[in-house]
């Protein structure tokens, strides 16, 4: 396999629509059961239109768009920003591209800046993984 | 506005340990299929001693675990509170069936927009035994419901 290379793009994830029976799903197995991602009028009263995707979903799905990579190794690091709601039932679209390519503690490692967008194509997270580059 | 003595406050830590079943239903949860995930055979088959955590599990754990009652400390209602931010580093992996130990400290309260955003970042090392796999930082935010 070729080294990948600065400005080299992952293979972009659709995800499919994101139902409440997935937002209840999520709430359940990951232990985060704030009722805004659950209920429309708890969401309403945090200041919100309706029920809201799960930031920490959206930021597994752009997990996932790095660590299936097929030039992946081991995450060293991975951040994200949640700059916009992502509506309950939103589709959304990961992506992301190579920024640096180094050695760290003696191994290769990429850089890659991630993004999560929803239907509308407003930006809903942005974020950063140093990930190992598979042998 | 949130009380300053907040500011490097320690949490009470956690220890817990996360079912077999617990992380396959969180891989599911997240759409992830790789075998050391969801697969107890092929993780062993793969050098590890159970299913590996998903990267970002760990965030919900806490959570699940101490709840909401440092922001209600904190005079917060709980629905107002947002993730702004989250981040990971990565020493080790955690797998199923380990016993996982999170020590938190409150890191900084800080305010933006003139005081309209205020921001809770919150630390959080993660150690199994005396090995230390996985460090924490959440940032939150609440907006002031009228402009003070």
């Amino acid at each position: 396999m070729t080294t990948p290379s600065v400005g080299d793009r992952l293979p972009v994830s659709e995800v499919p629509a994101i139902t409440r029976e997935k937002l209840r799903e999520f709430a359940a197995a990951s232990g985060d059961d704030n009722p805004v991602h659950l209920d429309d009028e708890a969401a309403r009263h945090g200041g919100l239109d309706g029920a809201v995707v799960h930031g920490m979903l959206v930021m597994a799905h752009l997990g996932r768009l790095v660590t299936s990579w097929p030039a992946a190794g081991a995450l060293r690091s991975f951040k994200a920003r949640f700059t916009a709601p992502t509506p309950a039932g939103s589709r959304v679209t990961c992506a992301g591209k190579v920024a640096s390519v180094d050695v760290v503690d003696g191994r290769p490692c990429a850089r890659v800046q991630v993004t999560a967008a929803r239907d509308d194509g407003v930006t809903v997270a942005r974020g950063e993984a140093v990930v190992e580059l598979a042998a | 506005m949130i009380a300053a003595e907040f500011v490097g406050k320690r949490l009470d830590p956690v220890v817990l340990t996360v079912p077999r079943e617990r992380v396959i239903a969180f891989a599911r949860a997240i759409g992830e299929d790789r075998a050391v995930h969801v697969d107890f055979d092929a993780a062993r088959a793969a050098g590890y001693p159970d299913v590996v955590l998903p990267p970002t599990m760990l965030f919900g754990l806490e959570l699940e675990a101490r709840g909401e009652k440092l922001l209600v400390d904190m005079g917060l209602d709980p629905l107002r509170v947002l993730h702004a931010e989250q981040s990971f580093t990565y020493h080790r992996d955690a797998h199923a069936g380990e016993e996982l130990r999170f020590e938190s400290v409150v890191a900084d309260v800080y305010r933006r927009m003139g005081g309209r955003l205020e921001f809770i970042v919150q630390d959080t090392a993660v150690h199994r035994g005396g090995e230390h796999l996985v460090d924490l930082r959440q940032v939150l935010v609440i907006e002031e419901k009228e402009p003070a």
